[in-house]
């Protein structure tokens, strides 16, 4: 297993190409918008490494017997899937970010389970090539980026229909030693601190969309792939100097997420672990996503946990704390919260085994969780601005805290009770401004898929027959069933 | 006529049509010259009915039967079955190529 340090030294051997702001940036490790990102995906090798923690985040690899880190491993029981969410609550109450690193082990468990059912259908050997790069992950502690999201041009055609045809990565060339791809993928968590991604279709397809149901991994570096970094808001602060107005000025906000280029991207073989098999692409799309929506209720809930303490102490800087409609608003925020919760424990305590052993949390309740997510962390924010004030949304810059000639005005006028000061009272309003607007709230609605995604799986999975006939029998309709 | 055993988890939140699932048992499995007991002590085989893919009743729990056949919603030991075929399924498995 890799500790924080050799994980970020790591970094440093990657020729990864990132653009952000115009510029080639070739020293990402230094670079203000990264480090935090960074930092926050350095938290899940430094913490594996602590007795405290490696419980939740270390487990056995079912290949080799060996010690891993749990982000790289494949879920052998019901256990295994609870153990995720805590490890994921954990890991969000330590950032109060994202820490990037579940998008690629929800890839990993989802071309686990499929690659071995297309085996069993088409005689292919795509799982046993999987085995062999599993084991090169697990071995060497690799961060994996989970790289689902095409851009889609029009959403209302399919791939095959689109004006241009890369607006979803496919294949374009084929030969004895590999394929050659093309296209992008969208909103990439954590991917220019990442080592490999492992790239696959966004929806189902159809056989008209053939070249475009394709598996592979690469690292991220790889030739012809180029990384645009996306802008955040308030990022531009990162280029300023101190750590009030940055807000969560450690580990920032969401992943660090970026527009990823395939301009005719080789993959050898060993690499390739769908290759026009169109019939699986649905499958695989739907175990990623129930997977990736398993963890909504437990890392957002660890962030929530966040938000909650920064709102019981705005509440007691401002002198409200005891106000019994600001208690019942922090009642509703913690409800809210271990609700989410209890939906990512429930479709984890009720998975269940694939062919391949792999075990696969409960799809339905997993969507209903993220269904949720997409609502109650907005709720929780905006209890969160309740209690905190309009402050949130007017403070002055910590540059004007630390002026000699204005700052003590500043210390006078923005002063809550008198034990506390009034650089801690910004820095907690900092914080909630960081943590609940702009583009921390988009992630809840977006992040796993939206909210249409979920109810479109909700619907398959809901047996609305079986109510249907619960509901006819109770009132007393008789009917051959 | 032989008997074959039968086990239900408890039939909480059911995939599949468990009532339609279990007339198409019972014809297949009399076509056979069997029949189903609950009294699962003396039945030849056992069939364990989930009526989800949680698949809350294992098969470890009857350790003690050779012959099982463990459904877990619409799959029969793991592998995903079209929900009309499940009886025909059941029967191949319990009975192999007798049937
Ligand atoms: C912070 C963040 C991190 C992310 N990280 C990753 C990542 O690491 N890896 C990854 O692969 N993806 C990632 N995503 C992408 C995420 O999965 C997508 O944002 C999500 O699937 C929605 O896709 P979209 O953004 O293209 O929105 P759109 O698909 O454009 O959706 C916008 C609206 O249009 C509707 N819509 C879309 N298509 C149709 C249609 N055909 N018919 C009717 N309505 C339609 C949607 O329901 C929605 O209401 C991330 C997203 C965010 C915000």
């Amino acid at each position: 297993m890799k500790n924080r340090e050799q994980y970020i030294e790591s970094l440093k051997n990657l020729k990864t190409q990132v653009y952000y702001f115009g510029k080639r940036i070739d020293n990402i490790i230094e670079h203000p918008s990264f480090k935090p990102h960074i930092n926050s995906a350095a938290l899940t090798y430094e913490l594996a490494n602590m007795p405290e923690y490696e419980e939740l985040l270390t487990a056995t690899s079912h290949l080799t017997g060996k010690k891993i880190n749990r982000f790289t491993h494949i879920h052998q029981s019901t256990e295994d899937l609870v153990k995720k969410v805590k490890a994921l609550r954990l890991l969000g109450q330590k950032t109060g970010a994202c820490f990037q690193r579940c998008v690629g082990w929800d890839a990993l468990n989802a071309t686990y389970t499929v690659t071995y059912e297309m085996d069993q259908k088409y005689g292919t050997d795509y799982h046993k090539r999987f085995l062999e790069y599993l084991k090169f992950v697990q071995e060497n502690d690799l961060m994996i980026a989970g790289s689902m999201t095409d851009p889609k041009g029009d959403r209302s055609l399919r791939p095959s229909q689109q004006a241009d045809p890369d607006l979803y990565v496919h294949i374009v060339e084929k030969n004895d030693k590999g394929i050659v791809v093309r296209g992008a993928k969208a909103h990439q968590t954590g991917i220019i601190n990442s080592h490999e991604m492992i790239v696959m279709p966004t929806i189902a397809m159809g056989e008209e969309d053939k070249d475009y149901a394709v598996v592979f991994a690469i690292p991220v570096d790889t030739e012809g792939v180029i990384h645009i970094f996306g802008r955040q808001t308030n990022d531009s602060r990162r280029f300023e100097e101190g750590e009030i107005d940055k807000g969560n000025y450690k580990y920032g906000i969401v992943g660090g997420e970026a527009l990823t280029i395939f301009n005719d991207v080789f993959v050898p073989w060993e690499r390739v672990f769908m290759c026009g098999e169109f019939d699986y692409a649905g499958l695989l799309v739907e175990r990623f996503a129930s997977y990736h929506r398993q963890n909504y209720g437990g890392c957002k809930t660890g962030v929530s946990d966040v938000i909650i303490g920064s709102a019981v102490a705005i509440a007691e800087y401002n002198g409200v704390a005891k106000a019994s409609h600001v208690r019942d608003k922090i009642v509703e925020m913690v409800h809210l919260a271990e609700t989410l919760y209890c939906g990512s424990i429930a479709c984890s305590a009720e998975g269940f085994p694939t062919p391949s052993g792999a075990y696969f949390v409960n799809p339905l309740l997993a969507n209903t969780v993220k269904q949720n997510v997409t609502r109650y962390i907005y709720e929780i924010c905006r209890l969160c601005h309740d209690i905190a004030g309009g402050i949130i949304a007017t403070l002055p810059s910590e540059a004007d805290l630390k002026n000699e000639e204005i700052g003590p005005y500043i210390e006078k006028y923005l002063k809550g009770v008198a034990d506390v000061s009034t650089e801690d009272r910004i820095r907690i309003l900092r914080l909630i401004e960081n943590m609940t607007g702009g583009t921390a709230l988009v992630e809840s609605m977006h992040g796993a898929g939206s909210p249409q995604a979920q109810r479109i799986m909700i619907l398959r999975q809901a047996n609305l027959n079986q109510k249907k006939k619960l509901a006819e029998d109770l009132a007393g309709i008789k009917k051959e069933h | 006529m032989k008997i074959v055993g039968i086990k239900y988890c408890g039939e909480c939140n059911p995939e599949i049509d468990i009532g339609d699932f279990m007339k198409r048992l019972k014809l297949r499995l009399n076509s056979l010259g069997f029949t189903l007991t609950t009294d699962i002590d003396k039945s030849y085989g056992l069939i364990i009915v989930n009526g989800c893919r949680v698949g809350c009743l294992k098969r470890e729990k009857f350790a003690n039967f050779e012959n099982i056949v463990v459904i877990n919603g619409a799959s029969i030991d793991s592998v995903i079955v079209d929900e009309s075929k499940l009886a025909e399924k059941i029967a191949e498995k319990l009975f192999g190529g007798n049937c």
